[in-house]
């Protein structure tokens, strides 16, 4: 029960941490390639 | 092709056959059959996830795609990481805790028989004309190209991956992925730094983006409101999530590459390594077809890449030939104008090539027009862009490696639905309809039977097969038919507690009707198709679900 509680709450990674963080740095990446492509779009223009 | 092609080519697919085969030989029970053997790693997961939606078109065709259109066709992939996120936290954990082996399962747990049935039916229909989409796509390029039958490429493709899939389950399809993934990556990534090296030596990379970029080709983001343009940022974050959430939530091909990771852990992380690494992993596909645009921007292209209209265009080749050159020289201007420092010489020769690209393009269009006059060609021809140039421009061996990799991708997604069609068909219908009483054993053989049945359809699907759109988004069309309802299954059985069963089973029929007029009227993007038919399915049982309490309010309460 505890190690399934764990494994809930954790990601075993030694980074992220936490689900919650793994979340977070899904977020930032898709907002990094967003912007990143935006600025792509203003090239040769 | 040559020897030494087809040498690279055959070693490469009975190896990785021969490797699955091997290494899944003792599953002889249906859990380990269907769900592996529970020892399968994140990354594992993760890629068996990623090389199940990449399939032989992805790689054939996005390219094309790049070349022809730009960066636009990456909007679809926007709404990938927020649909791995809901996955993760709302469908994963219900799928563990009940230990299914499909997803539809679930859904008779949540409300009843004939919902678990109609979600199973949507999936089925779905990716069985999907799965002999699969197998044509490559194989009419591949035939086309190398002259090769074209019925004989769809058998013989299809009898090897209904083979290994029929013997080895689940795990073989996860660990001949694994192989197949590295050997796909291997020859993508050679193909791109061939092609840098054959780009002009005066032309940097930056230059090559510029001139792209110049030219329309790096436009990837489209903020337009508009619902009729295909690829916009709203149609791919909304459009796009609901659509990625049916398919890698409801979608049993996908259902079942994850829920055999050896715990909750290990299949969510191979979900997030998706969701970090889709967008980037398709930037860098439709990127090969706009280096390859800049390349033919030195190098005169063909005027159609189906090489099979070439006879009926020679009216056009001048007028082409002309505008090309002049594209060409202008170019060169520019560099050599840039190089030296002088900026108004080089932004009028840039602007001169920008217009002769214009005038080429013109005729590009009057050329299709042609060709859309000779009913049997398509007009779309990104499908022969990449695999054109792979032949005409990459020298032996690195051919044999890169028709390995369309070969060994069309095998990996194939595989992966054959082994969800089989076993789908297996627990959903078998063991509910026909032998409920079924052995392991039984339902073991029934499973292996299914999987060839599905196999030989696929393959006769592929063998009487038509598709007028671009093979990429034909797969996408395809999807966003059916999925908005299947989604708005599991979205009401999550999240609706006051839903039953017969309130969604019929609001579910009404969706799916209302979505296949709404694609024969052809009056907007199809990627708004599955958050309709979710939305549409969703709030339709919910007014339905009160029309039925108010009809039998004792009988409800009890």
């Amino acid at each position: 029960m505890t190690e399934e509680k764990e494994e809930e709450s954790t990601t075993g990674l030694p980074w992220p941490k936490s689900w919650k963080s793994a979340y977070i740095l899904v977020g930032c990446n898709f907002a990094f390639w967003l912007v990143l492509l935006v600025l792509l779009g203003t090239i040769g223009q | 092709m040559n020897e030494l092609d087809i040498a690279v080519l055959l070693i490469t697919v009975f190896s990785i056959t021969a490797i699955g085969i091997w290494q899944t030989r003792k599953r002889d029970s249906l859990s380990s059959y269907l769900k592996g053997a529970k020892q399968t790693p994140w990354w594992a997961i993760g890629l068996s996830v990623m090389a199940t939606q990449a399939s032989a078109i992805t790689f054939l065709s996005t390219p094309g795609q790049g070349y022809l259109s730009g960066l636009g066709f990456l909007q679809i992939y926007f709404g990938v990481p927020f649909a791995l996120i809901l996955i993760s936290i709302f469908f994963l954990p219900i799928y563990h805790k009940l230990n299914v082996y499909t997803a539809y399962e679930y859904l008779e747990k949540r409300f009843d028989h004939k919902t678990r049935l109609l979600g199973a039916v949507l999936f089925l229909l779905q990716r069985g004309i999907g799965a002999g989409l699969t197998i044509y796509a490559p194989a009419i390029v591949l035939s086309t190209v190398f002259g090769w039958s074209i019925q004989t490429t769809i058998i013989c493709c299809g009898l090897l991956v209904t083979f290994y899939t029929m013997l080895g389950g689940t795990d073989a399809v996860t660990v001949t992925q694994k192989y197949q993934l590295s050997v796909i990556f291997v020859g993508m990534i050679t193909a791109v730094c061939l092609l840098i090296s054959k780009l002009p030596p005066e032309l940097s990379l930056l230059d090559a983006m510029h001139l792209a970029g110049g030219f329309g080709k790096l436009q990837a983001v489209n903020f337009s409101p508009d619902l009729n343009e295909r690829y916009t940022l709203w149609s791919g974050l909304f459009g796009g999530t609901f659509l990625m959430l049916s398919y890698f939530g409801a979608d049993q091909s996908q259902v079942q590459r994850y829920i055999s990771g050896s715990s909750i852990r290990e299949s969510r992380l191979g979900l997030l390594f998706n969701a970090l690494c889709k967008i980037p992993m398709q930037l860098f596909i439709l990127m090969i077809g706009v280096l390859m645009f800049v390349f033919y921007q030195f190098r005169e292209p063909p005027l159609f890449f189906d090489s099979r209209a070439g006879a009926s265009l020679t009216t056009f080749h001048t007028d082409f030939k002309k505008s090309h050159q002049s594209v060409k020289q202008s170019l060169e201007t520019w560099l050599q104008a840039k190089h030296r420092g002088d900026t108004a010489s080089s932004t009028k020769a840039f602007e001169q090539a920008k217009s002769s690209y214009l005038d080429a393009e013109r005729v590009r269009l009057d050329a299709v027009k042609e060709v859309a006059k000779q009913k049997t060609l398509k007009t779309n021809d990104a499908d022969y862009v990449f695999i054109s140039f792979i032949l005409k421009e990459l020298p032996h061996g690195v051919i044999g490696l890169m028709v390995t990799s369309f070969f060994l991708a069309a095998l990996s997604s194939k595989a992966a639905e054959l082994n969800a069609l089989g076993a789908s068909t297996t627990i959903d219908f078998y063991m509910l309809k026909v032998n409920k009483e079924a052995t392991d054993i039984q339902s073991l053989k029934a499973t292996k039977i299914f999987t060839l049945g599905w196999g030989l359809v696929a393959i006769m699907i592929a063998l009487v097969a038509n598709f007028s759109e671009n093979l990429i988004q034909a797969v996408n069309i395809l999807g966003s038919i059916f999925y908005g309802v299947l989604l708005a299954l599991f979205v009401v059985a999550f999240f609706l507690k006051r839903v039953g069963g017969t309130a969604i089973f019929w609001s579910a029929i009404v969706a799916q009707t209302l979505i296949f007029a709404l694609y024969l009227s052809g009056t907007m993007s199809y990627l708004w198709f599955p958050l309709i038919g979710c939305s549409v399915c969703v709030i339709l049982s919910l007014l339905l679900q009160q029309a039925i309490n108010k009809k039998n309010p004792i009988e409800n309460k009890a």
